[in-house]
Formats: structure tokens, C-alpha cells, sequence
């Protein structure tokens, strides 16, 4: 891991389109500030960690549960076919 | 008696279709994976299936928010807005990612944390992080 020390009011660049200024320092907290391109996402490490695993998880799902799935839907107010369909049975 | 000739996928006004979907900023935890296809899951637009077009690409199952959480209003910025190309927030498709703990339809839920916003217009989408911590990472389907 490359480290860098900079000190209040200095910049980092990294790549062509990104810099990160170091905006405030108090006490064991450093308070920074990003120029990005808007396709970039920053995020706290541990946020973007929480994601990634929730997504993990997401990504294990198998298509057995998908029938049970769609009964769950709130009933919507507008009246569907299906329903009349439904009268008809 | 009125005949029951017409099918009931007939009835719906406009069967969802597969979308090919482009992820600008890939999905947290899958990197390098861009390009997706959206598919139905069901014929009444609930679920789907948001697949990457890589082989050994991920595959999520997502469902409409609009439909399982009407009352849901992510956030989305106007940086993120101008990415996509979505030009009002209405008009976008909101998608919850879905995990089946054990199998259990009974345990699914539903990430309201991060839904995956897709321009219709556009077909850009991007999995948008909520700052509203209130906002459930995993959200019981079942009522």
C-alpha cells in the first residue's frame, strides 16, 4: 500500500480525474474532500463493505423460491384482469 | 356465459421485456461486471432477474419496489440522475435485490438500502447506496 503524507490544505491526485484534499485535521480525525468524476462512487470503506456482502448473499438465490415470491406483493388498488380472471374461475 | 378465450398473459398491457442494462459503476462486490440483462421473473412485471452476460457472472433476483414497497422513495442524487440519463426520477424502474436466507421464501428480503436504479430511456442503471441508515438492508418480503 502506497502511503502519503500530507498535511492540511494539500492534495492528492490519483489517476487523471481524481483528487482528494485534505480538508480539516482535529484530533485523531481527518476530514477529506473529493473531486471525482460523477461515475466514480466514494464511499466509507465499511458502507461499501455491507453492500458487497449484502449483494453476495443476494447473488446465491436460486430460482425454486420465485413463485412464492410474487404472492407476497401488496394487492394493488387498480383492478388487473387477472382478478376478473379470477371472478370468472 | 362469456368465453374465457383470452389467455391472461394477454391481459396485461405491456408484458415486461428483457432489457440489456449497463452499470457504468459496477455493482459493489462484483467488479468489472458492466453489462447485465434485466428478465422477467413473472408475467405481472414483479420479479425479475438482473443477470450479467459474463459466464461465470453473477445472478440477482430482484423485485419491482414500485409494486412490494409503494411508500419507498430512495434518494437520487442529481449527479446520479445525470449519469443515467434519467431526466425524472418517476419515470425510473427501482429494483430491490432479493436474498432467500436457507431457501426459505418465507426469510426473504428485500435491500432497501441499495436499490439498483435503471433509466428507461437509457437502460444505464447503477446500484445507488442510501445515506437512511432507517433504510433496511434486508427487508422481510413476506407481510
Amino acid at each position: 500500500m502506497l502511503t502519503l503524507t500530507r498535511s492540511v490544505g494539500e492534495t492528492i491526485r490519483i489517476g487523471d480525474d481524481i483528487e482528494v484534499h485534505v480538508v480539516e485535521v482535529r484530533g485523531g480525525t481527518v476530514r477529506l474532500g473529493f473531486k471525482a468524476p460523477r461515475e466514480v462512487t466514494i464511499h466509507r470503506e465499511e458502507v461499501y463493505r455491507q453492500i458487497a456482502e449484502a449483494n453476495a448473499l443476494a447473488a446465491q438465490v436460486t430460482a425454486d423460491s420465485l413463485g412464492a415470491l410474487a404472492a407476497f406483493a401488496p394487492v394493488s388498488a387498480e383492478p388487473e384482469a387477472e382478478r376478473v380472471h379470477d371472478a370468472q374461475a | 356465459m362469456a368465453a374465457l378465450t383470452a389467455p391472461a398473459a394477454a391481459s396485461t398491457a405491456t408484458a415486461p421485456s428483457v432489457q440489456v442494462l449497463y452499470f457504468a459503476e459496477p455493482i459493489p462486490g462484483f467488479p468489472g461486471r458492466r453489462d447485465y440483462v434485466l428478465v422477467p421473473g413473472d408475467t405481472a412485471g414483479l420479479l425479475f432477474w438482473l443477470q450479467s452476460v459474463a459466464p461465470d457472472g453473477p445472478r440477482f433476483l430482484a423485485v419491482s419496489a414500485r409494486d412490494f414497497f409503494p411508500d419507498y422513495r430512495p434518494v437520487v442524487s442529481l449527479a446520479v440522475r445525470a449519469e443515467l440519463g434519467l431526466d425524472d426520477v418517476d419515470q425510473a424502474q427501482i429494483l430491490c435485490l432479493v436474498t432467500v436466507p436457507d431457501g426459505d421464501p418465507d426469510e426473504a428480503t428485500a435491500n432497501l438500502r441499495a436499490p439498483v436504479v435503471v433509466a428507461p430511456s437509457t437502460h444505464c442503471a447503477r446500484q445507488v447506496v442510501q445515506s437512511d441508515l432507517d433504510l433496511p438492508l434486508r427487508r422481510r418480503l413476506r407481510r
